[in-house]
């Protein structure tokens, strides 16, 4: 496979999400990256937004993000997104209170969970008052049966 | 995304999700997911073998449902995710609140 890239600028409105990850599904497909790769690419792609949006930004709407996903191959990608939002390091926030989960305060912090835990590395810098945040995903081992 | 709703009696709710659980796939059944499972208040099967994904706010709608049946004396289970599904049910620790199985008898046979 040719590496390609797939890239969007988009407002801090979580509508943009109707199109964007239709869209970003399609590229993966055209692509034919493999199934885990692709699941991980839309969960990151879907979490690293919405949490610019309600954390960085603070629920603005109109406020700019720049995502970009570079396709090395089918199995292999980076993904990078950025904000001029609030300095926020989604390596930083607690896990959720899992113990809690039935019974606690509303469960908090998933969304950074899941890609903490999903993708290969999350690293993140603070330049120029813009957050960076770049995620590395290969494929996940399933358990088989 | 589309809910169905294949059992609803007073013993019983049992619903089948297909699509993407993601923001947009909650925005569409999110509110009726909850009409039909959680304020109903009976032991809930929530058939997921049709979802292809599963993202944060698709895991809240979940776990929303299973902290209110909670708060009723009774629980929902889910029946059949798919791997990836699977994948993101345990990394989230959902399968600890909501069991997971293979089979709509053995998801039966747990709510007895």
């Amino acid at each position: 496979m040719i590496p390609s890239t797939f890239t969007r600028s988009l407002l801090s409105d979580p509508r943009e999400l109707e199109h964007i990850l239709p869209e970003l599904s399609v590229f993966l497909g055209q692509h034919e990256v493999e199934g885990s790769v692709t699941y991980v690419v839309e969960l990151c792609v879907e979490e690293l937004l919405l949490n610019a949006m309600t954390h960085g930004y603070r629920g603005e709407t109109n406020r700019p993000i720049a995502l970009r996903l570079e396709l090395h191959d089918s199995r292999n990608a980076t993904l990078d997104v950025e904000d001029e939002g609030e300095s926020f390091d989604p390596r930083s926030t607690p896990d959720p209170d899992f113990d809690g989960m039935l019974t606690g305060e509303r469960v908090g912090g998933l969304g950074l969970h899941l890609v903490r835990s999903l993708a290969t590395s999350v690293e993140y810098k603070r330049l120029e008052n813009r957050n960076h945040v770049r995620v590395r995903i290969i494929p996940l081992p399933l358990a088989q049966g | 995304m589309e809910l169905s709703i294949i059992e609803s009696n007073d013993t019983l709710t049992h619903v089948a999700l297909s699509g993407r659980l993601d923001a947009v796939g909650v925005q569409q059944v999110g509110t009726r997911f909850q009409g039909v499972t959680a304020s109903r208040g009976k032991p809930t099967i929530i058939d997921l073998s049709n979802v292809e994904f599963i993202a944060s706010l698709g895991l809240g709608m979940l776990l929303s449902c299973a902290r209110s049946l909670h708060g009723r004396g009774t629980k929902a289970v889910i029946v059949n995710p798919q791997p990836l599904v699977a994948k993101a049910l345990e990394t989230a620790h959902m399968d600890s609140v909501m069991p997971v199985f293979r089979s709509v008898q053995e998801a039966e046979a747990a709510l007895k």
